[in-house]
């Protein structure tokens, strides 16, 4: 006799235990598989009890009676395996955050200065620029320039520092490279904060490792232009303007995005998704969650980027596409600019949004996320 | 019989029946019910920790199969499992015989 013929349907007892159990078990590679074992076990028990002539619930309750309490059962279950549950209270720490916000402050402080500095001798606004020396690519069109009332001699700062006095350029880029350290030591602060796998703390700290990389690059290739005699500099420059420079900001726009995200959410959310900050009650909810569980809840946020990473990458290859249309030109064409900031912005916004969206969601769309997670984190 | 007393057996009880023929989760604990005549019982939940550390040890197998379109894990023992039963039947032997020596009642 089947499970159908014997009458099972969704939700009944053994589907409930069943669920409490995988809760228990999750994380567990081998977790479906336990789950399958035990089903049939209880399904099986469940038929030879109605054969003995017990109704269907009457046997299915006595089936998991005789099977064990779900927590006894895991625990037995996962002894030994080298994967402990989690016996204390999961806190995320708030200082990562803190320090990655000062850190943002002061790179944000840096990248208008650089700016600033970038563009102020030729009278341009800086407010009206909106710090376009940081954004590789520039989003600077001969018609803005024009509908500014800039003066033309700011245009050649789109594309090339050579109308710049070299100390006006060395300022720029000293603050500009401050700025990408900072930048890629706040998300590495955040990032090896997290309780996150080492696998995804690693992909996490690319962007980081990235724009440390660049600012590194930077530090090096500052030279005044005479001394580079082999123009490998202007080469290296040129790529880094034209490619690294972009992708970084990309990624990092769109990890500043996630991060406004986490910060969007407050403790009672963080509180159903089974985290809280350091100070916020919600121990009893945490002192019986397994490992697995916390570490799925944990992942929610960064799923939220991997689902958007599809989208990322689109926009972001429209970005490169944007910059080699406007390579070749005096300025970069309207079209071209436009996809640049989509390309630059949209990662960002889309991380913002989801943040948002997710926040009202709540706990159910945790819920909804965590079977997901589980299969990501093994 | 409860759990607690035949901690440390639970291991041979199932070599001992799994030697005869391969069997599932269930099938194992009705046959060391039935063997004991009902008078072993332990909650049915703890068999497989005890099957997945055997497993585990290398002494008894499984293979996946399909039953009344559920999936089904049976196990078999191995040749080293066949080789720790022995040993553990002599020590079981020994450990019944010098028990009964010391209570007065030798198996």
């Amino acid at each position: 006799m089947s499970g159908e013929e014997a009458g099972f349907r969704a939700g009944d007892p053994i589907d409930r235990y069943l669920a409490a159990l995988a809760e228990k078990l999750a994380g567990q590679r081998d977790a479906d598989d336990l789950v399958a074992e035990m089903e049939d076990h209880l399904r099986e028990s469940t038929e030879h009890l109605i054969q003995d002539g017990r109704s269907l619930e009457d046997a299915q309750r006595a089936a998991i009676r005789r099977f064990g309490d779900p927590d006894l059962i895991s625990h037995a279950l996962l002894a030994g395996r080298g994967r402990r549950r989690l016996a204390d209270p999961v806190t995320v720490t708030r200082w990562p955050f803190l320090i990655a916000e000062l850190l943002l402050i002061t790179a944000g402080l840096a990248l208008a200065a650089s700016a600033y500095a970038y563009w102020q001798p030729c009278g341009l606004p800086v407010t009206s620029t909106g710090g376009s020396q940081a954004t590789g690519p520039h989003i600077v069109t001969d018609h803005v320039f024009h509908s500014f009332g800039i003066p033309r001699e700011c245009l050649g700062r789109s594309d090339t520092v050579a109308a710049i006095p070299a100390a006006t350029a060395l300022v720029s880029d000293i603050l500009e490279t401050f700025a990408y350290a900072a930048l890629g030591l706040a998300w590495l602060i955040f990032v090896t904060a997290q309780p996150w796998l080492p696998v995804t703390r690693i992909l996490a700290a690319v962007p980081a490792v990235l724009s440390l990389v660049e600012a590194a690059a930077r530090t090096l290739l500052a030279r005044p232009p005479d001394g580079d005699i082999l123009g490998m500099g202007i080469v290296l420059g040129f790529l880094f303007d034209r490619f690294v420079m972009p992708t970084v900001l990309l990624m990092l726009m769109f990890c500043l995005g996630m991060l406004l995200s986490v910060l969007l959410i407050s403790d009672d959310q963080l509180s159903d998704r089974g985290l809280n900050w350091p100070g916020h009650s919600s121990r009893t909810r945490h002192s019986t969650m397994p490992w697995g569980t916390y570490l799925t809840r944990t992942y929610l946020l960064f799923l939220v980027a991997l689902a958007a990473e599809p989208i990322h990458n689109w926009l972001m290859t429209l970005s490169i596409l944007g910059v080699f249309f406007g390579l070749d030109e005096e300025t970069p064409s309207a079209a071209a600019n436009y996809l640049i900031a989509i390309g630059i912005a949209g990662p960002a916004l889309l991380s913002i949004v989801v943040g948002v969206v997710w926040r009202r969601r709540g706990p159910a769309a945790a819920r909804s996320w965590t079977a997901r997670g589980e299969a990501i984190t093994r | 019989m409860n759990g607690n007393a035949l901690k440390g057996h639970l291991d041979l009880m199932i070599l001992s029946v799994l030697a005869d023929k391969p069997m599932h989760g269930y099938a194992v604990i009705e046959e060391i019910r039935s063997r004991s005549e009902r008078a072993i019982d332990i909650p049915e939940g703890t068999m497989y920790p005890a099957l997945h550390r055997l497993e585990k040890a290398g002494l008894i197998t499984s293979t996946w199969g399909e039953v009344k379109g559920r999936r089904r894990r049976s196990y078999h023992v191995v040749e080293a499992g066949t080789r720790q039963l022995t040993v553990e039947r002599r020590s079981w032997r020994e450990f019944v015989a010098a028990v009964g020596g010391v209570t007065g009642s030798p198996a």
